[in-house]
């Protein structure tokens, strides 16, 4: 049988040991993700050497700050198969966050599509700005697709 | 008895496949609900620069325009939005304009005579397919059952 002694010897520095780990601990908020939007889809027809310019979202989720993940593909919608097109996308107002895709050129009908994520932490509330460039001699139209979501 | 379950469920697939896939394709330019549709023009000529179809909330459906555009919704006018996405899906979205005298969304191609309207080529796709379709089905059940009972 363990004697007082013994126990004493061990027990305490180990409840010390305890009390001491979980006083430095910090306390942290859990970010649980929202999704904003899943897989909305925008049908966008541009007229040949022509762009497009359009406000996806505006004015979305809080206005204080907010790690906000965006993604944004872009695909043929009917056509031809020799377009050539530019796109972009910001989802800062003030434009501290924006992609610039380079040029695309789709070599089979709605064969290809093409996407990137921005993520970035905003102090104000979300507004999502895609633009479309279609330098092809005919008009084009691009399903475009979009999932947001922020912590 | 196994032959008749079999050839129920080739039926069934059949019809599956002419009730689901076939009115899919064909409405894939037609007015989705909720959906807000506007076009962006030129006010010097009128020609098009932009037609959207914008998925319901929380999608915010605001063109940015540049100077000397305007725009115009056209949600409360599906007819004309099916031409118009029928049109642009072929790459003849400039086969529309905007009346500056009126202020209508007017196609060019529906003045000129041609083989197909925009108007008959939509209800050729959107009610000939699936009527044929069904026709096509209740032909093959009408032909499997006698066989199978022959």
């Amino acid at each position: 049988m363990a004697s007082t002694r013994t126990i004493t010897t061990f027990a305490i520095p180990l409840i010390i040991l305890v009390l001491a780990t979980l006083s430095t601990m910090q306390p942290v908020r859990a970010n649980v993700m929202t999704i904003y939007s899943n897989h909305q889809t925008w049908n966008i027809c541009v007229a040949s050497q022509s762009t497009s310019t359009n406000y996806l979202y505006s004015n979305a989720g809080p206005s204080s700050t907010t790690l906000w993940v965006v993604q944004v593909s872009i695909g043929l919608n009917g056509g031809d198969n020799t377009q050539y097109a530019n796109w972009g996308f910001i989802i800062d107002p003030n434009d501290h966050a924006s992609y610039f895709g380079a040029a695309i050129e789709w070599e089979t009908n709605g064969g290809e599509i093409y996407g990137s994520t921005l993520s970035t932490s905003l102090d104000t509330s979300m507004y999502l700005i895609l633009g479309i460039n279609n330098q092809d001699s005919r008009s084009q139209c691009y399903n475009v697709l979009v999932t947001a979501m922020y912590y | 008895m196994r032959n008749i379950a079999l050839i129920g469920l080739a039926i069934l697939i059949v019809a599956s496949l002419a009730t689901g896939i076939l009115p899919a394709f064909a409405a894939s330019t037609d007015p989705q609900p909720g959906y807000t549709y506007y076009v962006v023009y030129n006010q010097t000529d009128g020609s098009i620069v932009t037609a959207v179809g914008c998925p319901p909330y929380p999608a915010a459906c605001t063109p940015i325009l540049q100077p000397g555009q305007s725009v115009m919704y056209i949600t409360d006018q599906p007819l004309l939005v099916k031409q118009l996405f029928a049109d642009a899906h072929n790459a003849k979205l400039g086969n529309w304009h905007v009346n500056l005298q009126t202020h209508q969304l007017v196609s060019t191609a529906s003045v000129n005579s041609g083989p197909i309207s925009p108007v008959s080529g939509i209800a050729m796709i959107s009610i000939a397919l699936p009527a044929l379709a069904s026709l096509g089905v209740a032909m093959l059940g009408s032909f499997i059952w006698r066989r199978a009972h022959k």
